[in-house]
């Protein structure tokens, strides 16, 4: 709408000025079809958007025109001022339109009736109420159209910035908090990136805008009645992203058309309706955009791939039987791979599905089919929101920096040379309770130097990987820390460099490859198939507990979501009070150890947990894993490779120091939009173990759906910065609407913060803006909300 | 008119080489090069050049037909990188020095022998011949588009 708004404007200014010069040239100018294609292009837009009052405007004036061109009737300076008036018209129901929405109620039939006359050739007064506004009325355009260069330019010259202000916070690392000045130049560089990438996203209708044509060729050609569904066409993708996957969309589109949707007769037969839907939708997750198009026809005829698969030496017979239907559909992405007999100009050459894969991850996307036997088949595309700036993992391996995008990025595990354990000769590791494939990073890409064999390497660091529905990890020497990069493109002579998407300069100075991990799992797909596990068998309906080795050198466990930091004990940060209690400093405050009745001196590690509001430490000798278990309810003690593992008694262990936070009598159930999975796994076990139900939105949208299916919250604390709708909108919504939420406590969050920001926070309608670092402060305002609404 | 044509003399892997100054934007002493994986044969990495991103070519591969103790072409930081410009796109060339500008005259040009291998042939045309020593003027775009320029 906003785009028509624009443009709209822009022609009737174009209009104006041709209608002065058609007065004075007369009509042999050439500018008359000019104005008339104007206004009928106006039409034809406001036939689109359902815009009936000023269609019907635009109609009338096109009639005029149409007849000025055909030499029907004279072109007069009062058929000028009424076109003029009519423009203006035309401007008072935009503005209308700019801010409400929709049309003003009324119409303008007086005007359409004195247009008429004119195009009859007859008689015509103007009315006074449409006396030609001159420039008076005229209004600067809320947008403006800018030159694609113009934008690129100022995403390189961001780009640059940040990678100034990444190398400044490194080189004045211990002194940032103390320099106001950086610290401001930190939050405007952000706040400058942040608008920059918003300026170059576009809503996902500018790809679907050619498919309803596409559909209607389709339908023609092959006879059968289709109609086109969209939902989420306001979701915006980086114009990059958006280019690269018009494409990919068309071919789906048309795919499904033509060997999804079955013909009317066979539909009919089968008591479905005789016109085919194809539904497309997008919607933001976790920092990517998912595009599906999904259709209601016969789904994929998985023997008929299977068949193939075999004949064309894909798959052995054997393995069919065992192959995932999942998995079998998949083939259809292979190069050369159609089922279908007969070649139309629409689809059945077996190219297409594959171009469609190669250009989705050549973008860093995944895609996904989903067959529904007799019932359609959905194809869901995951692709980043943008690829100018990608927050990532930056590891080292063999001297060498890599940057791997955080989305793809399931979590870090610290390994030691034991875990690790070999399979037939290939890597893999037990993570709570999942067998992960493990490769080293050296083994995946193309040799630099010499790489000793991951049996005689000892690694020290894995990051484990998802990839659409699996997850994999590689070994690497170690992590760095994780960082906004800036990506560039590989320089000339080192482009089509396998599973590298580009590469970034690192606050460092360092130069770092941005991995694709889709590519990197194809190289573990030589890994023997069993040993891919699914994502879903993670750990189902059992705890993730922290185990340690006590200072009684039993095994411990204790629930992960009560644990909030693990850290090292040294002379400096452990405390004596009286007697025999000791403390740990700790972010300037001072924490009680409990269950210790051993000397706390000999302790190496502290596990700092919160249960029902209070926070205490638990000394221990050194963190073992991280594994999922049966809960305590079930099994206090379980046995674990050998090992007696028991669950922590936190109940028992008397847990009543002066409390951090306030402590939480009745179950609160807490509302977390976040659209960073990381935060989201960050803040969860804070708020949980504060005694808090928490429910996870992605994007402010989810959160709103939530609501829409009537949940209910007792407070709502939000992100600020997400794609789609900003946490600001979301707090002016939810305090505009007479709804369940707008007296729930409103917490915003944001990673930088100024006073500017707190204001805008609070105007929209937010409580209070903490910075997403501060769980305390956090944890603080959430109760004293909860409390003063209670 | 006499059109003057000036020549950058560098040296790598014991071979005099010129370099056309119409390609030479600017000469810099050894920069950090990263080695990327799956690089082409030649190219020693990525170097960073206020902010840009650009390929470093080791030239010594150029020459490693006729230069019996090349070094690896994996990432050897060279004494001197000769940046050029060839399509609005920034090279690093890394040679061992780099002596004077000079024009060098064509009566003294001559073709390379017949005894050196084609792929050298192909990127020196001719060579040069100098009181102290012969030169040989490398064709740099030549060079640049057998690493995909």
């Amino acid at each position: 709408m906003q785009e028509f708004l624009t443009e709209t404007e822009e022609r009737l200014a174009t209009l104006d000025q041709d209608i002065l010069l058609f007065e004075r040239a007369g009509p042999d100018a050439d500018v008359l079809p000019r104005i008339f294609r104007a206004a009928h292009n106006i039409k034809g837009s406001c036939g689109f958007l359902k815009l009936v009052r000023l269609g019907a405007l635009a109609h009338a004036v096109e009639d005029v025109l149409s007849r000025c061109r055909d030499n029907k009737i004279q072109a007069t300076p009062q058929m000028s001022d009424l076109m003029l008036a009519a423009f203006d018209q035309m401007r008072v129901l935009l503005a209308a339109i700019a801010a409400t929405g929709s049309e003003p109620t009324g119409d303008d039939a007086v005007l359409i009736a004195v247009l008429a006359q004119a195009a009859k050739g007859q008689q015509f007064s103007l009315p006074d109420t449409y006396t030609p506004r001159q420039a008076e009325g005229a209004r600067l355009p809320a947008s403006l159209r800018v030159h694609v260069d113009v934008l690129e330019n100022l995403m390189a010259f961001t780009g640059e910035l940040v990678l100034a202000r990444n190398q400044l916070l490194v080189k004045t690392h211990d002194s940032v908090s103390e320099s106001l000045p950086l610290q401001r130049l930190n939050t405007l560089v952000s706040s400058l990136q942040a608008e920059v990438l918003r300026a170059r996203m576009q809503p996902v209708m500018q790809a679907w805008r050619p498919l309803p044509r596409l559909l209607r060729d389709v339908e023609r050609e092959t006879g059968k009645p289709l109609r086109l569904e969209m939902e989420g066409a306001e979701t915006t993708l980086d114009r990059h992203v958006l280019d690269m996957i018009r494409d990919p969309l068309a071919h789906l589109v048309r795919n499904a058309a033509v060997h999804g949707v079955e013909a009317a007769q066979i539909r009919q037969a089968k008591e479905k309706p005789a016109e085919g839907v194809i539904r497309l939708s997008a919607r933001t997750a976790e920092g990517y955009v998912l595009l599906s198009v999904s259709d209601d026809g016969s789904g994929l005829d998985l023997d008929r791939i299977a068949n193939i698969a075999v004949a064309q030496g894909l798959i052995t017979p054997a393995k069919c039987t065992t192959l995932p239907p999942d998995d079998m559909a998949r083939f259809i992405l292979q190069p050369g791979f159609s089922t279908l007999a007969d070649v139309t100009t629409a689809a059945g050459r077996g190219v297409g599905l594959d171009a469609v894969k190669t250009a989705v991850e050549k973008i860093g996307g995944t895609i996904k089919i989903i067959s529904n036997p007799g019932k359609g088949c959905c194809f869901t595309l995951r692709v980043p929101l943008t690829l100018a700036v990608v927050p990532a993992i930056v590891v080292q391996d063999h001297q060498l920096f890599y940057a791997i995008p955080q989305t793809a990025v399931q979590e870090l595990v610290q390994c030691q040379r034991q875990k690790i354990e070999y399979i037939d000769g290939q890597a893999v590791m037990h993570l709570r309770g999942c067998l992960v494939p493990l490769r080293p990073l050296a083994d995946l890409l193309p040799a630099v130097t010499d790489t000793a064999p991951v049996m005689q390497k000892k690694y020290q660091q894995a990051v484990i990987l998802r990839d659409a529905d699996m997850i994999f990890g590689v070994l690497v020497d170690a992590i760095q820390n994780a960082e906004d990069v800036v990506v560039k493109p590989l320089p000339p002579g080192l482009q089509n460099i396998p599973a590298v998407l580009g590469c970034a300069i690192l606050g460092s100075g360092d130069v770092a490859m941005i991995l694709d991990t889709s590519r990197l799992l194809q190289g573990v797909t030589t890994v023997p198939a069993a040993a891919l596990v699914p994502e879903e068998q993670v750990g189902m309906g059992q705890v993730d507990a922290l185990l340690f080795y006590s200072m009684t050198g039993t095994v411990h466990a204790v629930n992960i979501a009560h644990v909030v930091k693990v850290c090292d004990l040294s002379q400096n940060n452990v405390l004596q009070g009286r007697g025999d209690e000791y403390f740990l400093s700790l972010d300037g405050n001072l924490i009680p150890f409990r269950g210790a009745d051993f000397p706390v001196s000999n302790a190496k590690t502290g596990i700092v947990f919160c249960h029902r509001g209070h926070t205490a430490v638990l000394a221990a000798q050194t963190v073992l894993d991280i594994r999922t278990l049966p809960p305590p309810e079930a099994a206090p003690r379980i046995t674990l490779e050998g090992d007696l593992v028991e669950w922590l008694d936190i109940e028992g262990m008397g847990v009543a120091a002066e409390p951090l936070v306030k402590a939480v009598t009745t179950v609160d159930r807490i509302l977390l939009v976040d659209d960073s999975a990381f935060f989201c796994n960050l803040l969860l076990p804070v708020l949980q173990s504060a005694g808090y139900s928490v429910v996870t939105a992605s994007s402010a949208e989810a959160a709103f759906d939530l609501y829409d299916a009537g949940h209910h919250f007792n407070a709502v604390i939000s992100d600020i910065e997400m794609p789609g709708m900003s946490g600001f909108d979301l707090a002016r919504r939810v305090k505009a609407q007479d709804g369940r939420w707008r007296d729930r406590p409103l917490l915003a969050l944001s990673s930088y913060s100024t006073r500017h920001d707190e204001r805008r926070a609070q105007e929209a309608g937010f409580d209070v803006l903490i910075n997403k670092f501060d769980r305390d402060t956090l944890l603080h305002y959430l109760a004293e909300a909860l409390r003063v609404r209670a | 008119m006499k059109t003057v044509e000036n020549f950058l003399l560098a040296r790598i892997a014991g071979q005099h080489i010129a370099l056309h100054t119409t390609w030479v934007s600017e000469v810099l002493p050894a920069q950090p090069v990263t080695a990327v994986a799956g690089a082409a044969e030649g190219i020693a990495g990525i170097m960073v050049l206020r902010g840009r991103l650009l390929a470093a070519i080791n030239l010594a591969y150029c020459f490693k037909d006729i230069e019996t103790s090349v070094q690896s072409t994996s990432a050897v930081n060279k004494a001197m990188n000769v940046i050029v410009t060839h399509e609005g796109r920034l090279y690093s060339l890394q040679v061992d020095a780099v002596g004077t500008v000079c024009e060098l005259p064509h009566d003294l040009r001559a073709p390379l022998p017949v005894t050196v291998s084609p792929q050298l042939q192909a990127l020196v045309p001719v060579v040069c011949r100098l009181p102290a020593h012969t030169v040989m003027l490398l064709d740099i775009p030549k060079l640049l588009s057998g690493f995909g320029a």
